[in-house]
């Protein structure tokens, strides 16, 4: 098989199986308070918290959820 | 005069020093020894280049953490600075005042003692001592870290700049491919006689010397003491069985990632744990580099390929799943490097294990452990990292799930820096080499070099070393 058809077949697959796993990741992707509730939320002090790992002042947070 | 050893059969002369190992310690001393009229001999164990046959004497057995042991140093002339990175940084003041860690004491000198060589060190590694050493960005975070400052040596190739200067030296008889592979004391066991040297070929002859100075690293040293047992069975210094023990690395902890304020404007940030902090948590101390990668390494079709990857992942937020195809960081994501001082702690160590190399000396073994100290450190650092970065307005850190979760076993790596195998104490049973670097109990033995290092601060060692070295060298020849 050609080398330049190899690459061109390897590339349309990529961009082909990419697309649907996209769109379907688009749609289930909860958004605002409903997916921040989904995250891990860490306490670190009184001040702050890590949400998924982000470390924000507990007020930053609070004002998110709102 | 530089010769190669595996063309001779014995080496001739009396010395007034006899320096083993050719690396940033091994090459400073002789320098400066000889240019104080003292007649020096130099001993390299490997040639003049890489070769695998020398590099293979470095295999050591890793038991604890890897470290990278065979492959993090260089056996042939100019040692490790061979490939050393150039980044120069002295110590602070605070690393040398009285403190106590895991049982052990820290620095019994004081940093005022090698302060004034830091001239002359700058000189050796290429940098200008009037530049000094310049912060990288001007935003302190709150009280606890400021920003860090040091000096980019080209960096200095110790060979390619002193080979000349040696093999012209009347004062300096330098040999390459002579390996230490013994030390034979007097009959009281309190003075070195001579060090046996070998070659290639399975030729072995004496070397005589006044001084010995053993400027091996932080592995190779404390195994050729080790090694040599034929008078002393726990080896030469190891009265106190502390040689080898207190191995420490500079932890390199991937704590996790950061989104900058001001992603277009941002350069590099780089932040040094303030000293105060260290004292009133109990840890050491920490370098914190923050920087951003955004290019995709590859060209062509394949970066396209990679291109479109990367924009579809940062979209999904899928990026972590998909770093297989690329190494890349999403828009504005930031890299934070670390660099964290290790305590010392009895339970890291080199020790020999139970093959012998072709000189028939037994095979290092490397056990690198850290212990609470080192993972509170860890944790204390990055946390409070996290907190003032978005205190000021910077932007957000992201932490790694074991720095958040104590639970979590915490991921390091290293910084192929080797310290603390025959580490400086006034007191023979917490160190191998009193504040002069002399080993204990032996009059005319000393070593030089990052395994005489107390504690490892979190710097670079080359400078230091350099700066204990120049003044070993003033204190040999008073």
């Amino acid at each position: 098989m050609p080398k330049s058809v190899t690459r061109r077949t390897v590339f349309t697959s990529f961009c082909l199986a990419a697309v649907p796993i996209r769109l379907a990741a688009t749609e289930t992707m909860p958004d605002n308070s409903n997916r921040l509730l989904q995250q891990k939320i860490v306490p670190v002090d009184n001040q702050f918290v890590a949400v998924d790992g982000w470390v924000i002042t507990r007020s930053a947070l609070a004002q998110r959820v709102k | 005069m530089l010769q190669d050893f595996n063309l001779l059969s014995n080496i001739d002369g009396e010395y007034d020093s006899c320096i083993v190992g050719t690396g940033p310690a091994g090459m400073t001393l002789a320098l400066k020894l000889a240019a104080s009229g003292e007649k020096v001999l130099l001993l390299e164990a490997g040639g003049l280049s890489y070769s695998d046959r020398s590099q293979e004497l470095y295999d050591c057995e890793s038991v604890g953490h890897d470290a990278w042991p065979k492959y993090t140093r260089l056996r042939y002339f100019g040692g490790t600075s061979n490939h050393w990175s150039g980044r120069c940084r002295p110590f602070e003041k605070s690393d040398f005042y009285d403190r106590s860690i895991n049982g052990l004491p820290g620095w019994p000198i004081r940093y005022g003692e090698i302060e004034p060589y830091l001239p002359e060190a700058m000189t050796i590694l290429d940098l200008d001592p009037d530049a000094g050493f310049k912060p990288i960005n001007k935003p302190s975070l709150e009280d606890h870290f400021y920003p860090d400052a040091f000096a980019q040596s080209p960096p200095t190739r110790f060979q390619a700049k002193y080979i000349d200067q040696i093999t012209a030296s009347e004062n300096i008889h330098c040999f390459f491919n002579a390996t230490a592979v013994d030390i034979k004391l007097d009959q009281s066991h309190q003075a070195v006689t001579h060090i046996q040297v070998a070659n290639y070929n399975g030729l072995s002859t004496p070397v005589k010397a006044d001084t010995f100075i053993l400027c091996l690293g932080g592995l190779e040293t404390p195994r050729f003491m080790l090694n040599c047992n034929k008078q002393i069975k726990s080896g030469i210094g190891n009265r106190t069985d502390m040689v080898g023990r207190c191995f420490m690395e500079h932890l390199n902890v991937p704590i996790g990632s950061f989104l900058y304020r001001e992603p277009e404007a941002f350069t590099k940030l780089q932040f040094f744990t303030d000293d105060q902090f260290c004292q009133s948590s109990s840890i050491g101390k920490s370098n914190i580099t923050m920087s951003i990668v955004s290019s995709v390494k590859s060209y062509g079709r394949t970066k396209a390929i990679k291109t479109f990857f990367k924009n579809l992942a940062c979209q999904m937020q899928i990026e972590d799943k998909v770093q297989f195809i690329s190494d890349f960081k999403c828009p504005g994501m930031g890299t934070i490097g670390t660099l964290i001082e290790q305590a010392p702690n009895l339970d890291s160590r080199v020790s020999l294990g139970d093959t012998t190399d072709s000189f028939g000396l037994l095979k290092a073994q490397l056990n690198w452990q850290i212990g609470a100290y080192d993972q509170n450190t860890i944790r204390q650092a990055a946390l409070t990292m996290a907190k003032e970065f978005s205190n000021a307005g910077l932007g957000q850190i992201r932490l790694a799930d074991f720095i958040l979760n104590p639970e979590q076993e915490i991921k390091f790596g290293h910084h192929a820096h080797h310290m603390g195998t025959t580490r400086m104490s006034d007191d023979p049973k917490y160190g191998v080499v009193d504040r002069n670097s002399k080993v204990h109990g032996l009059d005319n033995l000393y070593i030089a070099g990052s395994s005489v290092f107390s504690t490892g601060g979190a710097c670079n060692p080359t400078m230091p070393i350099i700066q204990l070295c120049l003044r070993l060298a003033d204190h040999l020849k008073a």
